[in-house]
This record gives C-alpha cells, sequence and structure tokens, in this order.
C-alpha cells in the first residue's frame, strides 16, 4: 500500500528521533504528526532540497487505515490520482518538511511553552 | 425622690453632730435652674463616707458580706469621740418622696470599751406633708424594711445613683448580668406592671378558689377536686419540664461549645503535615492519570487535530464522487433494457441487410434518444479521482476528529496539578503535627446521647402537660356548667372574666410599654453619648438591643466594636450615657450622688459633663469632688447651676473633718 519505500534524509532522521525523545513518542507517532504538519503548510517554502543525504528508510509503519488517509488527502490536494511513486515521494516531502517545521518551532519556544500544545497550535 | 438632709453624728471622720442641707426647693430648681449641690475635699476627708454613708442609710448591709461589714463597720465612730468616752454615733438621713411625705432612715451604732460594735439600730421616721412631726418606729425585722424601701428606691438600682464616677464602667461590664436588667425593669418602671401582674393572677386564684367554694354539690366538688389535682400535676409537670429544657439548653451549650474546639482542632489539622501529604499524594496520583490520558489521546489525535481541515475537504470530495458513482452506475442499469433490445431487434430478419455502420448509427441515435430521457445526463460531470470501495469509503467517512478542547482542558487540568502540588510541597515544610480530635468525638457523641434522652423526656412531659392542660380546661367547663344556674356564682364567674381580660390587656400592655421604653432608652442613649463622646466618627452606630438590655457599638463600616475595649474613660462616658437614658425613662425622680465624676476624664470631657449632663441629669445632683478636678473653668460653669456649696475640711491635728460652707479656695 505504502508503494515505494520512503528513505528519509539524515537530518530529518536526527529530528525525528529528538522529537520522539522530546515527546516521548514512538518514531511512527512523530512521523504522523511530521506529515499532518507538512502537509497542512505550504512545504514549497521549506528548503527540503537541502536534506539531499539519504539516512534512514521508512519501514511500513503506517497501518492500514492512516496510509489510506494519506492517500486519498495527497490525491485530493493534487486533484488527480497518483500512482504509488509519486505517493511515496508526495509523503515523504510533507514528513521531511514537517519536521523542519518542529524543529523551528522547537528552537524558537520559550520557557513557557508546553511542546506538544505548541506543535498542536 | 431628694435628699434632703443627711446628719453624721460622730460618725467615721466627722466629729460631734454634723449636718449636709441637701435640699433643693421646687421652685430653685424650676426657676433658677440650680440641681447641683457641690461637696469638696482632699483625699481622705470624707467624701466617699457620704457616699456610702447615704448608701447604707438607704440599704443597709445589702449586698455587703459580713467580712466587708466588718472592716467597714467595726470603725463608724469617730476615734476623737471614742477617746473622749462617747459609745456611740449614728448616721441619719432624710429624703423627701414624690408625694412631699418625709422620711427619716438613722442608724445608730453602740460600741463596747473595746471600740467594738454591740449594736446596731435602725430607726425609721415618716412625716407627712406638711407635718413637723413623724411616726417613728424600730425596725425590727430588716426584710420588711428592705422591702419597704424597695417599694421607693429598688435596691438594684442604686448603682444608677449613687456611685463612684471611676467605677461607672462597671455598668457597662456588667451588662449582661440578670440584676442589671432588673435594675434597668426597675427602674423604667416596668418592675410595678409584673407587681401588677402578679396581684391580679392571686386576685384570679382567690376568685376561682371562691367560685369553687360557693359551689355545693357532691358532682361539683367531684371536679373541683379534679381540676385541684390536674392544675397541681400541671404545676409539677411544668417545673420539671422546666428543669428538662434547662438541662438541654446546657447540653446543647456544652456540645456547642466541644464542637467549636474540635472545629479548632480540625481547622489547626486540615493544615497538619499528615493531611497535607495525603493530599499531595492524591494530586500526584490524579496528575499521572491526567498525564497518561493526555498523552494517549495527543498520540492518537494530536495528527488528526492537524489534519482537520484536509479531512473535512477529504470526507466532502469523496461524498461527492461517491454519489456520482452511484448515478453512473444507475444510469448503466438503464441502459440494459435498452441494449437488450436492440440486440434481440437486430437478431430479427432486415431486408436488405443492414451494414455495420448503419448498425452502429442506429444504435447510437438510439442511445441518445433514450439518455434525453434522463435529466441527470445534462449535468456537470464530476471525476472520479478517487478509486475507494465500500470498506475504504466507510473508514474515511467515519474519520472522527475530536474537539481540541478536549485536550486543552486535560492540559489545563495538569498544569493545575502541578500548581497544587508545588504548593502542597512549599506546605509540607511549615506544616505543624497533626491534632488528635478523638477525646472530642467521644464527648460529643456522648453528650449527644444524653441530649437526645432529655429531649425524648421533654417531649413526653410536654404530651403530658397537653394532656393535662385539656383536663384543666374540661374539669372547669363541666364545673362552669354545673354552676351555671346559681346567681352569686355568676356574679364571680363576671369577676374572673374582668379579672382574665385584664391579665390579657396588661400583658399586652407590657409589651408594648417595653418596646416603647427600649426605643425611648436607646435614642437617649444615643443622643447623649453623641453629645459626650470626642471620638465622634468612631461609632457609626449605636444600639440599645431591646431584648438583652445591653449596649452595643458599630464603626462607620457597621462592625461591631467591643464596648471592654474602650478606653476606661470612654466607658465612664458610655455608662453615663446609659445612666441619662435610663434615668430619663425612669418613673422614678431620682437624687445623683456622684463621687470624683471628673476624676479620670480628660478635659474634652469634663467640659461636656459639666456643661450638657449634670445640668440636665436630675433634680438633684450631688457632686462630690477633689481639688484637682474643681479647677477655676470648672467652677465658673457650674457656679450658675449649683445651689449650695460644701467644703470638707480636715484637721490634720485633731484628726477630724468639718463640713463647711463654700468653695475650695482656689489658690491656683
Amino acid at each position: 500500500m505504502s508503494g515505494k519505500r520512503m528513505v528519509l534524509s539524515a537530518y530529518g532522521k536526527q529530528i525525528l528521533d529528538n522529537f520522539a525523545a522530546y515527546l516521548s513518542m514512538s518514531r511512527p507517532q512523530v512521523l504522523k504528526l511530521a506529515f499532518a504538519r507538512g502537509f497542512t503548510s505550504d512545504y514549497d517554502t521549506h528548503p527540503i532540497g537541502t536534506l539531499t543525504e539519504k539516512g534512514w528508510e521508512i519501514p511500513d509503519v503506517f497501518s492500514e487505515e492512516d496510509l489510506l488517509l494519506f492517500k486519498h488527502l495527497i490525491i485530493n490536494k493534487c486533484k488527480k490520482d497518483i500512482d504509488s511513486s509519486e505517493l511515496s515521494q508526495e509523503m515523504l516531502k510533507s514528513i521531511e518538511s514537517g519536521l523542519l517545521m518542529f524543529e523551528k518551532l522547537y528552537n524558537e519556544r520559550n520557557s513557557l511553552d508546553d511542546l506538544k500544545m505548541l506543535l498542536l497550535s | 425622690m431628694i435628699l434632703k438632709k443627711l446628719i453624721l453624728n460622730n460618725y467615721k471622720t466627722y466629729y460631734g453632730h454634723q449636718e449636709l442641707n441637701l435640699d433643693i426647693p421646687p421652685q430653685v430648681r424650676s426657676d433658677k435652674n440650680k440641681n447641683i449641690i457641690l461637696i469638696g475635699g482632699l483625699n481622705g476627708a470624707g467624701k466617699t463616707t457620704i457616699l456610702k454613708a447615704v448608701h447604707y442609710a438607704l440599704f443597709g448591709k445589702r449586698g455587703i458580706s459580713e467580712m466587708e461589714y466588718k472592716r467597714i463597720f467595726s470603725n463608724v465612730i469617730n476615734n476623737h469621740f471614742f477617746d473622749e468616752g462617747g459609745r456611740e454615733c449614728y448616721i441619719s438621713l432624710i429624703v423627701e418622696n414624690d408625694n412631699l411625705e418625709e422620711w427619716e432612715l438613722k442608724v445608730k451604732w453602740i460600741f463596747d470599751h473595746n471600740k467594738k460594735v454591740v449594736h446596731e439600730n435602725r430607726e425609721i421616721a415618716i412625716r407627712k406633708p406638711g407635718s413637723s412631726v413623724g411616726k417613728r418606729s424600730a425596725v425590727n425585722n430588716i426584710d420588711t424594711f428592705n422591702r419597704f424601701i424597695d417599694r421607693k428606691i429598688p435596691y438594684h438600682v442604686a448603682p444608677f445613683f449613687i456611685f463612684d464616677g471611676e467605677e461607672i464602667k462597671e455598668i457597662i461590664l456588667r451588662q449582661n448580668s440578670e440584676e442589671l436588667k432588673i435594675a434597668i425593669q426597675k427602674l423604667s418602671g416596668l418592675e410595678t406592671y409584673k407587681t401588677l401582674l402578679d396581684d391580679l393572677k392571686e386576685t384570679k386564684f382567690y376568685l376561682d378558689k371562691k367560685l369553687m367554694n360557693s359551689i355545693g354539690s357532691s358532682k361539683t366538688t367531684n371536679y373541683t377536686q379534679e381540676l385541684n389535682r390536674v392544675s397541681i400535676e400541671l404545676v409539677e409537670l411544668n417545673q420539671k419540664l422546666k428543669a428538662v429544657n434547662q438541662r438541654k439548653i446546657g447540653l446543647e451549650e456544652e456540645i456547642k461549645e466541644l464542637k467549636k474546639i474540635r472545629a479548632e482542632k480540625i481547622q489547626l489539622n486540615s493544615k497538619s503535615r499528615e493531611s497535607i501529604l495525603k493530599k499531595l499524594t492524591a494530586c500526584e496520583v490524579n496528575l499521572s492519570q491526567a498525564q497518561k490520558e493526555f498523552n494517549d489521546k495527543f498520540n492518537e489525535q494530536a495528527y488528526i487535530h492537524l489534519l482537520t481541515q484536509p479531512i473535512q475537504e477529504l470526507k466532502g470530495r469523496i461524498t461527492l464522487e461517491e454519489k456520482e458513482r452511484e448515478r453512473l452506475h444507475s444510469i448503466n442499469s438503464s441502459y440494459s433494457p435498452y441494449k437488450e433490445f436492440l440486440i434481440k431487434l437486430f437478431d430479427g430478419d432486415i431486408s436488405p441487410q443492414l451494414t455495420e455502420s448503419q448498425r452502429i448509427q442506429l444504435l447510437k441515435n438510439g442511445e441518445e434518444i433514450w439518455n434525453s430521457k434522463a435529466d441527470e445526463l445534462n449535468r456537470e460531470k464530476i471525476t472520479i479521482i478517487h478509486d475507494l470501495n465500500k470498506h475504504q469509503f466507510n473508514i474515511l467517512k467515519n474519520i472522527t476528529i475530536k474537539p481540541l478542547s478536549d485536550l486543552k482542558g486535560i492540559h489545563q487540568r495538569i498544569s493545575q496539578l502541578q500548581f497544587d502540588i508545588n504548593q502542597f510541597e512549599e506546605e509540607i515544610r511549615n506544616a505543624p503535627e497533626s491534632v488528635d480530635i478523638e477525646d472530642e468525638n467521644t464527648k460529643i457523641d456522648n453528650l449527644t446521647k444524653m441530649l437526645g434522652e432529655v429531649e425524648l423526656r421533654a417531649r413526653s412531659f410536654k404530651n403530658k402537660t397537653t394532656a393535662l392542660r385539656e383536663d384543666k380546661t374540661k374539669y372547669e367547663n363541666l364545673l362552669t356548667r354545673s354552676t351555671s344556674n346559681d346567681s352569686n356564682t355568676e356574679d364571680l364567674r363576671a369577676q374572673i372574666e374582668q379579672v382574665n381580660s385584664t391579665i390579657i390587656f396588661l400583658n399586652q400592655y407590657v409589651a408594648e410599654v417595653t418596646k416603647l421604653k427600649a426605643v425611648f432608652i436607646h435614642n437617649e442613649f444615643k443622643l447623649m453619648l453623641s453629645e459626650l463622646i470626642r471620638k465622634q466618627d468612631e461609632f457609626g452606630r449605636i444600639e440599645f438591643d431591646v431584648n438583652t438590655y445591653t449596649i452595643r457599638l458599630f464603626n462607620d463600616r457597621n462592625q461591631e466594636i467591643s464596648v471592654h475595649d474602650r478606653s476606661a474613660g470612654e466607658m465612664q462616658i458610655i455608662s453615663s450615657a446609659l445612666i441619662w437614658a435610663l434615668t430619663k425613662s425612669s418613673k422614678f425622680s431620682l437624687p445623683m450622688l456622684i463621687d470624683t465624676p471628673l476624676g479620670r476624664l480628660d478635659s474634652y470631657h469634663r467640659n461636656h459633663l459639666i456643661n450638657k449632663y449634670y445640668k440636665e441629669l436630675s433634680d438633684q445632683v450631688i457632686i462630690l469632688s477633689t481639688d484637682t478636678e474643681i479647677t477655676k473653668d470648672y467652677i465658673d460653669s457650674i457656679t450658675q447651676n449649683s445651689f449650695r456649696q460644701y467644703v470638707l475640711e480636715y484637721n490634720d491635728k485633731l484628726k477630724y473633718t468639718l463640713i463647711r460652707d463654700g468653695y475650695f479656695d482656689l489658690k491656683r
């Protein structure tokens, strides 16, 4: 269902691991959150191109339901049916973008902010 | 009443026969507005002796313990006189009552050669108005004498007209005492009505008895006996009920007191280390639960929250596509009968045979005609981009988005709990050890049990009382009916009826008049206090409590100020204002005899007392002053209103006091 394998950049992997630790969450949970955050933002503004160094191949971590949702959200956004390779690419873009936004939020947060609530805002 | 004369004969510091003429003729009082008699004397000259002599002449040993009596009166004979061989001394007070009758109250003491009192002798002489000779009689029964005096000048009222200026604050401090209430009631005349009520009740009892005696028949005798029995039982039962009720009140008070102590302890306990620790632990448990709940919900819902908008859009789109799919399906299904019809049609013999292109043309034309019937075809077509089966459609359609407030709520709770934990941590450091309230609990339980029993007894007594009352009414009615023909009893019954209605009327009257008196006292008190007191703004409200006969002071913010917390001087002023109010509401016209009334007061309050108070206080105000009180200003302002002035001169050599007319010599 996930189509082609997605390979997260090394920097993205580093953020992922950091956030899994910051939030005491599993990697798949952080990935889902990163996807959601990246998907809803205009990720063209984020320098995803810089994340070229391949780091980590994302295993089959998403449930079928989640994959179904992500796939059709992407289709809906692209307004056309897409193949599995395009799907993987779009998902990866969202995830990388989301992770970068997380890092930005983390760096900009003040001592009163609660990280989890901040991620939701 | 006014004091006319005090004779001191070899009494204490007064040697020989010395007189203080205290009389102020009515025309002087009314026309010249002179109501003050000023008696000046240094310490030890005999001012207080005069005050005590007047008190003793009127009230004797009342209120004086045996020990005190010995201390005061073993030495009443003048030393100089005793040394000359004198063995008796006396005081004599002549008072004039409101009906112009004169009483001479004389107390004589006889001493042995050891200067020990061997006999005290009291005499009373009463002179009718206009007569110079009175009927003199020895007082053999002091109780009778006391009752007699009390009818004119009640003993309990004494502190309101014979008092030491510096002790007058006692009136305020003893506010709640029973005798003060009695005094106020007597002073304001309410006691008279009570006496009248008692008399009326006695009259009724007498008439009832007479009525019963006049009824002769055995039947009525039985009723009478029964009525007597029931009445006696009722009295006994009422006494029991009263005792039980008192016990009940006592127990309730005890329980209330214990509960108060327990509440104080609990309050202390709620701040103890153990109780805070308990709260802290509970908080920590709640916190960990809330944190788990938050994490679970966050993990499950956070990404859905972020995707809210696109998910809603997706749901909208797939719903639209699903509808489109259904529509296309229904169109396809509607084609099938047409297709079947054409296939069968082309299968038949057609001459000449149709070419393939003709067949296709016909099929297409027919299709258009068929389709033109379906409005659906005219609609804009929707491209289906989501390739979803029914199951997948349902999964996407049923994704629930819970409101973010859900998570926010839990997060807020976590913050609150963390704050509480910090607070408790802080409190634990300063908290006291826990206290034990077991003892109070046991006592309260026991007392409550006792109270329950007492209440049960009270209820049973009450029931019995009700039953007995009914019996009483029954026998009274039976008696009335069985004797209704007797004309003599008719008269008696009419009299009883009259007495009854008078009692009812009087009760109502007393209730009303008490209220009125209280209002009057309240108003006069308030008026005089605001005239006298310096700190005007401090008392926002002054109340004379009608029910408790007490004075209550409130500040400008309506908070009650304790009278006891006022300074001695202020209490003296407050007491003076109360005396004023009571004197003004009194049925008696009382002389005022005041010892060192200004000693403790500052110049402001002195001026006010002299200029606004004593001049109007009563028809006769006798002021006993020291030289320090009597300044030139004082004499100047008091001269206009003082009718007589005496100086008590103590001779150091001869060691006795002589009473001389005139003021202190003012050397300063």
